[in-house]
């Protein structure tokens, strides 16, 4: 293999790894606003709790698996709890859930510095060393994160498809009126979808703790690419999120590669920008047809 | 009679006169507030928290006996207000602390980005503003006669270089990437690194990176692909193990990493659990607390370690305030004053200080500290330390 292929598929494995931890906390935030409508703008910090809370299970325990089990009920209660409490209360005005979550990000923050301090936080992967792969070189752990996300998305993707709760999401996504006068508890699912999202982005963190420094600050990073791949999918499309989710990942790696890293950002959310005034309801296809 | 009288006179004059004299001879005590504007939440508390600590500290130390001004004897009052690493916070506590507090010196901001916001409010407020910010150097305010005002306590950043990349030519690198995130800190250092590099004959890629980066997968394929032999990160410090795991695991630049002030234990241990496959050197303008080249280092690293307070990875921040405050009070009494700011400023410039950074001054072509440097170096698990003494005289 040449040597520019080589380091293009290079790149290019290192933006899909990355891309699929996007895809995640994209899917989580496409499923909430799919349901209620609601932009949960405090989704960033919650991908910043799963990943305190993995650090300190696998630092205690030195079991991935327990911290990622951990994290996705724990963050699931949260998300439990901040539907009930007030998500609920903001349903019929989606803008004020937007605020409101607005609210939550200094919440959470202001947690996370009084339980786990604002200095930055590292620790080993679970997994460490490299395949050579065709001249590419496959770190262990990205593959370890590329699986889970692979398995997220694909269960995420055959509940909604296949079973009959995924129905009621899809059904309560297009109409909830109609929903509710088929007998779906329509405000119920809207809680599972916040309790489902809110555990997507507790995986994320765990993947997110395994890849570099944490720190209670980190979750707007992570909000915005992961709102850039929602929208680029279709707001509302969770195959959208997962493409759109790979192609961000790999985009962003190309500009770290082959154009100026330090306009990664700039590159990478121009490209968006381009692409929303293409098709404004994304790639996909979203918003108001929502694709659950 | 009239003798009697006159005794009886003489001791009330004597009783009376007893409390007057003690309070002449213990002289007039005052209060000098000094601000601190620093990002002790946010973003960077990490910059602001280590010197912050270390100026408690120092205050504390200086209030023990107090410092003279003419008859009077003056302890120093800390104002200390968070900026949460937030421009518009930073500006609205610097005006609370010149207009309200009425302070005549301000320490911080230590983040470049913020300082140079700070001393537009400071300069022509006429206050004494202190910093480490390697941007003011970098900008030329430290030598600028319309900003006589601005102190920097981090040293020459050309001296910095110099030791930078004497750690560069020790790990035998001849094309190497200066890493670091894309934003005034990084800019503001950059060029003495690359004069100093250019004269030593080492060919050096630029890598700027967002600052949040956590996979450096990319930028470190990057690298490899170009063939380069070593790196120098900047900052954060913080990336430091996911550089170095990225290293290890991809294979690249395999002659080693040279950083500034980025703590030995990343290679020893926390990157990758056990010592990095490649050399290691910390370049910093600071001793090192963790490997304290003297007692007086030392002694000031148990000391903040005392004091509970968790400094993380940056705790050789703490040098860039402690010897100061101690310095300031010198000044003022070298100066006959605490208010008058362009008296101490001159002052303050001619003070020569033995502290915990050693012996410590101010440069005499820039306003700038010197004091000692140091290399920590990390071969195959073992740790060495190398001092760069200060050339105060």
């Amino acid at each position: 293999m040449g040597e520019d292929l080589t380091l293009f598929l290079q790149y290019a494995f290192n933006g899909i790894a990355m891309g699929a931890v996007y895809a995640m906390i994209a899917a989580g935030i496409t499923l909430v606003y799919g349901l209620s409508r609601i932009i949960h703008f405090a989704v960033g910090e919650l991908v910043m709790f799963g990943a305190f809370v993995a650090l300190m299970v696998w630092e205690g325990t030195g079991s991935f698996s327990l911290a990622i089990a951990t994290a996705i009920p724990v963050l699931a209660f949260i998300g439990l709890i901040t539907e009930r409490v007030v998500f609920r209360f903001t349903l019929r005005e989606p803008l004020t859930g937007f605020i409101v979550s607005l609210g939550l990000i200094l919440v959470f923050q202001g947690t996370a510095v009084e339980i786990w301090t604002a200095n930055p936080k590292y620790s080993q992967p679970p997994l460490q060393g490299a395949w050579e792969l065709f001249d590419i070189t496959v770190r262990k752990q990205s593959v370890l994160n590329l699986a889970i996300a692979a398995v997220v998305l694909a269960v995420c993707y055959y509940v909604l498809r296949k079973t009959t709760a995924g129905k009621s999401v899809r059904a309560v996504s297009d109409d909830p009126e109609a929903s509710a006068l088929m007998g779906i508890p329509v405000k119920k699912v809207i809680m599972a979808t916040f309790i489902v999202g809110s555990a997507l982005a507790g995986i994320a963190g765990c993947i997110i703790m395994t890849i570099g420094f944490i720190t209670p600050y980190i979750g707007a990073v992570y909000l915005l690419r992961g709102f850039a791949v929602a929208l680029i999918g279709g707001l509302g499309n969770i195959q959208g999120a997962a493409l759109a989710g790979i192609g961000l990942g790999i985009a962003e790696s190309l500009a770290a590669g082959y154009v100026g890293p330090g306009w990664t950002d700039a590159y990478v959310f121009g490209t968006a920008v381009l692409i929303l005034l293409w098709r404004p309801t994304g790639l996909a296809g979203g918003a108001e047809g929502a694709r659950i | 009679m009239k003798t009697k009288q006159l005794l009886l006179n003489t001791v009330v004059a004597a009783l009376l006169a007893a409390p007057v004299a003690g309070a002449l001879a213990q002289g007039k005590t005052g209060i000098v507030k000094i601000g601190v504007n620093e990002t002790l939440s946010g973003k960077f508390v990490f910059v602001g928290v280590p010197p912050t600590t270390a100026i408690r500290l120092a205050v504390h130390e200086v209030n023990e006996k107090g410092f003279k001004v003419g008859d009077t004897t003056y302890k120093f009052e800390p104002i200390i207000l968070d900026n949460r690493s937030e421009g518009s916070v930073m500006i609205a506590n610097a005006t609370k602390l010149i207009e309200d507090e009425k302070v005549k010196v301000i320490f911080g901001p230590t983040l470049s980005l913020l300082a140079n916001q700070s001393q537009e409010i400071t300069v022509p407020a006429n206050v004494i503003n202190i910093s480490a910010a390697g941007s003011w150097q970098g900008l030329g305010y430290l030598t600028d006669p319309k900003k006589p005002l601005l102190f920097g306590t981090q040293p020459r950043l050309d001296s910095l270089a110099k030791i930078e990349v004497d750690a560069i030519k020790q790990l035998g690198a001849k094309r190497i990437t200066y890493m670091g995130a894309d934003d005034d800190t990084t800019k503001g250092n950059m060029g003495p690194f690359l004069a100093e590099a250019k004269r030593a004959g080492i060919e050096v890629t630029q890598i700027l990176f967002p600052y949040n980066t956590a996979d450096f997968s990319s930028f470190v394929s990057r690298a490899k692909a170009d063939k380069l032999e070593a790196v120098f990160l900047l900052h954060p410090q913080q990336s430091g193990p996911n550089l170095m795991r990225a290293m290890a695991e991809l294979g690249a630049m395999p002659k080693g990493l040279a950083g500034r002030a980025i703590a030995p234990a990343a290679a020893l241990k926390l990157a990758i659990g056990k010592p990095v496959p490649f050399p290691f050197i910390a370049a910093q303008a600071t001793p090192d607390m963790d490997y304290p080249p003297n007692a007086a280092v030392k002694a000031f690293a148990d000391k903040l370690a005392g004091t509970g307070v968790d400094l993380g990875v940056t705790k050789n921040f703490a040098f860039y305030t402690y010897d100061f405050v101690p310095m300031l009070a010198q000044a003022m009494t070298k100066a006959g004053t605490v208010t008058d700011t362009a008296k101490i400023a001159a002052a303050f410039q001619t003070i020569v200080y033995q502290g915990a950074a050693g012996k410590v001054c101010f440069d005499k072509e820039m306003r700038t500290a010197i004091y000692d440097g140091a290399q920590t170096i990390v071969r195959n698990g073992k740790v060495t330390a190398k001092t760069f003494p200060s050339t105060c005289k």
